[in-house]
């Protein structure tokens, strides 16, 4: 292996945290059975040593008593010493073949007795326990290396997955989602993503669509303008005139059309980025009703249609007041539009929620779905200008409210009727 | 009036200046926001025409540090930035209104004679406003012409109040809009135009004669005969 590759693979945090446990382990593992062995050393030595000192006592007694030293039993030794050693004990490890001893040395009033054990069973006692701990010491280190091996190559695995899926994402394929089996942090962590990488796919789709509205809704009337002052130049080229005043006022009006839409693009554009949410306030949907009421009865009055307004039990709501009455005059406009002269056009409030129903066409329950979707740009709707803007403006302002917007039959099963659910104040 | 234009565009610049000094105003156009601060500081001038975005200093420094010298007259704020966001900006660095780009002409000068006209004297606080044989009592609500009292609802009262104190003057679709409804969007539906025409029905119509005047294209006029 490589030392590129050697480095490449400690950085990984998996391998990293295994042997980091690692040395630990084996540290804690070697510093105790060191430990109980330098202490098993030492009792043995202890026991040894008892014994050479009670040997050593009672040569001396039996010399005071007028013995001759006596002689030691098989393995051991005793002997007058005449070498220029201190008193005291002594561990010889003699050459091979022969026993390793543990001498005593003491210097009496008869002269320097040494008397000597042979340790051969206690230093294979030593070895033997010496080596069992090796062995042991290897054994666990060789599993805890294979376990936190196993675990670290599974735990980079799923990391592998997540970090795939990821620079995927980083791609721009933003319909990458993280396949990820098991129940753990590491699964939670990549359902997150995967909620993210949805949020991200859905605003950018939005901005797409917004875009193509954009240019479609800017471009038709710009189609217009252009053709209208082209045909209106070589005419009067062709003619040899000056320009009409009124081709101009034409012109002017066209132009103000646009920035009128345009302006509503970006109000759109401005309600979609959430930042409205900061300046909201409280607002009394009863008081909304009555500016309704205030600004657009005539106007539906005078438009050949009658506004009934009912008012139950209105609550408190976080939001922006200008908004709300622009969700509402755009509802007011589609019902004036598209419902036949003469109808009814209900505003209805009950608690937290707004309705508006109209007596027009309606939308067929299989189209409700698509009309509420930033998507959608049906043929029909589109043609007549500024009306798709109008539903994606109080789709906007409705998702800025947190209000679920859903579209029904109006009333008797007839035309269309829109409804708020805005969340109580209470629950915010 | 003597008016300063602070914009910096080729076309536009020019244009201003001839639509003002058409309309009876004394003009002095700057493409350089350091040029207007300087003018702005040496003399007075009845209103300020400020582009926010100019090079070396835009519109917003430059009415920024024309406010900490103390200079009161009032500033309207031209800008191709019509966010909400920019607009308060703009009125917190003490501006007066705000028109975003493109606009009519009408627009302007309308909004600029509004401003000057609310430095020159302060609203005025009497009970009761007069123009003609017209005359509505701010306390009472009530409004009566010729002697006979007319029936006007809170919107039509507060729309010819506002008519009644700016006689003479041009009120555009979106300043009324913003003065009587408290609307900075255009509603699409025809909200100035229904009122006005009942508005008219009441006042005018049992009278015979015109007292709010449409001018084509940008506005209402108020004329009491």
């Amino acid at each position: 292996m490589s030392l590129k590759r050697l480095s490449a693979l400690l950085r990984l945090s998996a391998v990293r945290q295994t042997l980091g446990l690692l040395a630990v382990f084996t540290l804690i593992t070697v510093i105790a059975w060191g430990g109980a062995y330098w202490l098993f050393q030492r009792d043995m030595l202890r026991a040894v040593d008892a014994r050479l000192t009670a040997r050593m006592e009672a040569a001396i007694a039996a010399l005071d008593a007028g013995q001759p030293l006596a002689a030691a039993e098989a393995g051991d030794t005793a002997e007058f010493f005449t070498g220029s050693r201190a008193d005291g004990f002594e561990s010889v490890d003699l050459a091979d073949g022969y026993p390793e001893m543990r001498y005593l040395l003491r210097t009496t009033a008869h002269g320097r007795i040494r008397l000597g054990e042979d340790t051969e069973n206690e230093e294979e006692l030593r070895e033997i326990l010496a080596g069992g701990m090796v062995l042991s010491l290897l054994a666990t280190l060789l599993a805890a290396t294979s376990i936190g091996a196993y675990l670290a190559w599974r735990g980079q695995a799923r990391l592998n997955v997540i970090s795939a899926g990821l620079k995927d994402v980083a791609r721009g394929r933003l319909d990458t989602r993280i396949a990820l089996d098991g129940q753990d942090d590491l699964t939670q962590l990549a359902e997150r993503i995967n909620i993210t990488t949805a949020r991200l796919d859905d605003a950018m789709t939005r901005i797409r669509v917004q875009s193509s509205n954009i240019a479609h809704d800017l471009r038709t009337p710009l189609a217009r303008l252009r053709a209208r002052i082209e045909s209106a130049l070589s005419e009067a080229v062709r003619e040899d005139r000056a320009i009409h005043p009124a081709e101009l006022e034409t012109a002017l009006d066209q132009i103000d059309r646009i920035t009128g839409t345009f302006d509503a693009l970006l109000r759109l554009a401005q309600i979609d980025s959430g930042t409205g949410r900061d300046t909201f306030a409280a607002v009394d949907l009863s008081a909304l009703a009555g500016r309704v009421i205030e600004t657009f009865g005539s106007v539906v009055e005078d438009a050949g249609h009658i506004l009934s307004v009912r008012v139950d039990d209105a609550e408190t709501i976080s939001g922006d007041p200008d908004l709300l009455v622009q969700l509402v005059a755009n509802l007011l406009q589609n019902a004036l539009r598209y419902g036949p002269r003469g109808q009814t056009i209900t505003l209805r409030i009950r608690g937290a929620a707004l309705r508006l129903s109209d007596e027009g066409p309606g939308i067929a329950p299989s189209e409700r779905e698509r009309v509420l979707q930033p998507l959608y740009q049906g043929e029909a709707t589109r043609q007549n200008e500024g009306f798709g803007l109008g539903l994606s403006l109080v789709r906007a302002i409705a998702d800025l409210h947190s209000a679920p917007l859903s579209l029904s039959d109006g009333p008797n099963a007839r035309g269309l009727a829109v409804t708020l659910q805005f969340p109580k104040l209470t629950e915010l | 009036m003597r008016l300063l234009v602070l914009e910096d565009d080729d076309t536009l610049g020019p244009w201003i200046e001839k639509g003002l000094r058409d309309a009876g105003h004394v003009v002095d156009l700057f493409r350089d926001g350091k040029d207007a601060v300087i003018a702005a500081m040496s003399q007075s001038y009845d209103v300020l025409v400020l582009d926010r975005m100019v090079p070396s200093l835009d519109g917003l420094s430059v009415l920024k540090s024309l406010r900490q010298a103390k200079v009161a007259s009032p500033a309207i704020f031209l800008t191709a930035l019509g966010e909400v966001d920019d607009r308060v900006e703009g009125l917190r660095a003490g501006g007066d209104d705000y028109l975003v780009k493109p606009f009519a002409f009408t627009e302007l000068l309308a909004r600029i004679e509004v401003l000057a006209r609310r430095q020159g004297a302060t609203e005025e606080q009497t009970a009761q406003l007069s123009a003609g044989d017209l005359v509505i009592d701010l306390y009472k609500r009530t409004c009566v012409r010729r002697g006979r009292p007319i029936d006007l609802n809170p919107k039509e009262f507060l729309l010819l109040e506002v008519f009644m104190r700016s006689k003479g003057r041009v009120q555009t679709r979106a300043m009324l809009l913003e003065r009587v409804w408290d609307m900075s969007f255009d509603p699409t539906t025809s909200v100035v135009e229904t009122h006005i025409s009942r508005l008219r029905g009441k006042v005018e119509k049992p009278f015979g004669d015109t007292l709010i005047r449409t001018i084509r294209g940008s506005g209402y006029v108020f004329e009491a005969t």
